[in-house]
């Protein structure tokens, strides 16, 4: 080490890429010297403003149950976008597509349960039904508040109407219309 | 060679923190191990909440079990995909978790309470368990040294069931609804005092703004961030502990660090979970058992103060809040259905949210406005009995992003704590009757154990090697140069939140190890 330290750097480097260990010796292009500056800075366009979100979780019917649910418990108010232009069911897909078993039966269940609950007493699915039909089949919302509903059915809709109206005030849509954006502070990863 | 440390101390939090203020300041050299990154590493960005991946629920596969957590602070918890553990199917446990340096005390509520005899000779009073091998009179020196450096803020009472501190004095200032819950309180033989909390140094009161710099100032700490202590080693001739092995957390490199002692304040399980895995400091079986902490459940629940809905006094008149320290069974004659008791820290003013109100749309978000700053709750927090059953043990079947073998918890509230939170509801509801209060919601359901953070016991001390894992000095029985300084050393929790009471112990503990080390003993 002594030896080297005084030798002028120049010629004691030898003039090739060095290898760098851990098995990357591969040749191919390296990086060169300082990485670029930016440029100057790009319009971009979000995924939201030019893709339809794509369901993966739910069936067909029960997303529609899902978003029937959505347009009553939250609907559009003067200029506030509701849960269906939110596009809060399509979030909550994605959610569910990615969250515990339990959660994933629940909405499974309890959508299922709304579509049941309307041909039964309807004779259509709960994305047909109207305001008074609907309100009729959600009739468990009424019941005074517990901790944890031992009715599985009261049990989803009262998480789904939670979830739905978070993911409608949280969406980009209700922050474009209103001009309201909600924020957070964000802790980056350590 | 690196260099021979006096004493190793694992973890930065209250209780490793505490260790290394208290052994360098006597001169010791001390290497601390700590798991986390600087907690300078933290830094934060302002978000539109839509720009999150989960648009602020926050990614379900992270940290499912931290109730506490959010999207935006996700990522200051330990994720449950790095560092698995398991219990019984449909038995969860919430073990909540920080690594960083100084620990969960960056993020703590900061209430600062002390236990008193009923907790340290709990046994005596009602046959339960086992005492602790010290007393009230014994810590209370370690408790005003540690009152002093996070500058705990209280009022003095002088009630028995929750023992006066060194406080930054502040008064009492009931609004006139608040004097009135007061007094209805105190008729019932119920006290209420303000919550005890640490006022710290500039706005913070953290083992890294109150512990570790004085500790460095000394010159004899050496603070090691992202070493990640997997498992302690043993001299085989002396069966004396010798060392620590660490894994770098950034690259996954292993080294191993000497030390003529370990000190481990790896918090309650973590720390448990080291000396498991590690093999050492069991031949009383005790290890890993007794897990408890305190159940707590918040908004036990919800009445409505109808002046303030209908108008009839102004909301700012209305508000108000106070903790009302264990009244139960503080006599032996006491008839419950339960044993031991808890405490309900209550708020005057609030308001319950939409959820509370039923049905949906218009009318419920009308009564919902009704009744803004209309509402009076309370979080009920109560003494969870110590049980050899509910135990933690290790999963050698999955091991974590370390290779480190991982925790498998059983633990369930029995009972006691059932029947408790149900005296808690009553209680609350007969108060709000007679305040002439409507009550809106209950809940005597309580969260999973763990919820609160405030885990102990898994390493108890006690003066009988063959029922405690170590001393009143908080020294392993089987091995005196390895000690354990954090929580998993309580014998009992109380109802009383345990981080004054780690401090005290951790102090203590540290500065008799500093006589021995000086002493050259063992
Ligand atoms: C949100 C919140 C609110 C709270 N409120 C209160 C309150 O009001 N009052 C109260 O008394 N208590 C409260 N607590 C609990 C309090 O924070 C803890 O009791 C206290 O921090 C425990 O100290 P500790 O040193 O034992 O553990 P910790 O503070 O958790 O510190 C342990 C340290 O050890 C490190 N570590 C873990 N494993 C390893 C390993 N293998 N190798 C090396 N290092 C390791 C961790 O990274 C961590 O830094 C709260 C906690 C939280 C999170």
């Amino acid at each position: 080490m002594q030896a080297l330290a005084t030798v002028p750097v120049a010629t004691a480097l030898p003039q090739q890429p060095v290898p760098t260990g851990g098995g990357r010796q591969g040749g191919g292009p390296r990086p060169g010297g300082a990485p670029q500056a930016p440029g100057e800075p790009l319009d971009y366009a979000v995924p939201d403003d030019v893709g339809e979100p794509v369901p993966h979780f739910f069936q067909a019917a029960q997303l529609a149950a899902l978003t029937r649910l959505g347009d009553l418990l939250v609907p559009a108010a003067d200029d506030e976008p509701g849960a269906v232009v939110a596009r809060a069911p399509e979030f909550l897909d994605f959610l569910l597509s990615r969250s515990p078993v339990e959660r994933q039966t629940l909405y499974r269940t309890g959508t299922d349960a709304l579509n049941a609950q309307a041909a039964r007493q309807f004779g259509k699915a709960f994305g047909e039904t109207s305001a008074a039909e609907a309100d009729a089949i959600v009739e468990p919302l009424r019941n005074a508040w517990s901790y944890a509903p031992t009715d599985p059915f009261e049990a989803f809709l009262r998480t789904a109407y939670r979830d739905l109206r978070q993911a409608t005030a949280s969406s980009r849509a209700r922050a474009v219309a209103t001009g309201n954006v909600q924020t957070v502070r964000w802790l980056r990863p350590l | 060679m690196a260099e021979i440390y006096d004493v190793i101390v694992v973890g930065s939090g209250a209780a490793g923190g505490m260790a290394a203020h208290a052994l360098t300041a006597r001169g010791a050299r001390v290497l601390v191990l700590e798991a986390g990154a600087p907690n300078t590493d933290r830094t934060f960005e302002q978000k539109a909440t839509y720009d999150l991946p989960f648009q602020g629920f926050g990614d379900p596969t992270k940290v499912p079990h931290v109730f506490q957590a959010s999207e935006a602070n996700e990522n200051q918890w330990v994720s449950e995909r790095q560092v698995p553990y398991s219990y019984p199917a449909g038995v969860p446990y919430n073990w909540v978790r920080v690594r960083m340096t100084g620990g969960r005390t960056n993020y703590w509520a900061r209430m600062s309470f002390r236990l008193s005899d009923l907790e340290f000779k709990g046994k005596d009073f009602d046959g339960f368990g086992e005492n602790w091998p010290l007393d009230h009179a014994e810590l209370a020196p370690f408790y005003e040294r540690a009152e002093t450096i996070f500058q705990v803020a209280g009022k003095s009472e002088g009630l028995s069931q929750l023992p006066d501190g060194k406080f930054v004095e502040r008064d009492t200032n009931y609004g006139p609804v608040a004097q009135r819950l007061v007094d209805i309180a105190k008729a019932r033989g119920i006290p209420n005092t303000l919550t005890r909390s640490a006022l710290g140094r500039g706005g913070q009161a953290s083992s890294a703004n109150l512990l570790l710099p004085d500790a460095l100032k000394t010159g004899r700490l050496t603070l090691v961030p992202n070493a990640v202590a997997r498992e302690i080693s043993v001299d085989r001739q002396t069966g004396r502990v010798n060392g620590v092995h660490f894994v770098d957390r950034l690259s996954g490199r292993e080294r191993h660090a000497r030390g003529r002692f370990v000190v481990v304040g790896a918090g309650c399980l973590e720390s448990t979970r080291l000396l498991l895995n590690s093999n050492i400091a069991n031949s009383s079986d005790a290890l890993g058992r007794y897990l408890h902490d305190q159940f707590y459940i918040t908004n036990t629940i919800w009445a409505i103060n109808p002046d303030v809905r209908d108008g009839k006094i102004a909301r700012n008149t209305a508000g108000g809040n106070g903790y009302m320290p264990r009244f139960r069974n503080l006599q032996k004659n006491e008839k419950h259905d339960f044993i031991r008791g808890y405490a309900l820290q209550w708020s005057l003013g609030g308001s319950p949210g939409l959820d509370y109100f039923p049905g949906y749309g218009e009318s419920q978000r009308a009564a919902m406005e009704r009744h803004q700053g209309a509402g009076f709750t309370a979080t009920a927090m109560g003494d969870v009995l110590p049980r050899a059953d509910n135990r933690v043990t290790i999963n050698r079947d999955v091991v974590d992003d370390f290779g480190i073998p991982t925790l498998h918890i059983a633990c369930r509230y029995t009972d006691n704590e059932f029947n408790m939170a149900a005296d808690a509801v009553r209680v609350l509801e007969e108060l709000s009757h007679e305040m002439g209060f409507e009550v809106l919601t209950r809940r005597p359901e309580m969260y999973p154990p763990g919820y609160s953070i405030h885990e102990v016991g898994t390493c108890r001390m006690g003066d009988d090697p063959k029922t405690s894992v170590l001393n009143r000095w908080n020294q392993s029985h089987d091995i005196p140069n390895l000690l354990v300084v954090d929580g998993s050393s309580f014998v009992s929790a109380g109802y009383q939140n345990p981080t004054m009471t780690i401090l005290a112990l951790s102090l203590r503990a540290s500065e008799h190890l500093a006589d021995l080390v000086d002493k050259r003993d063992l």
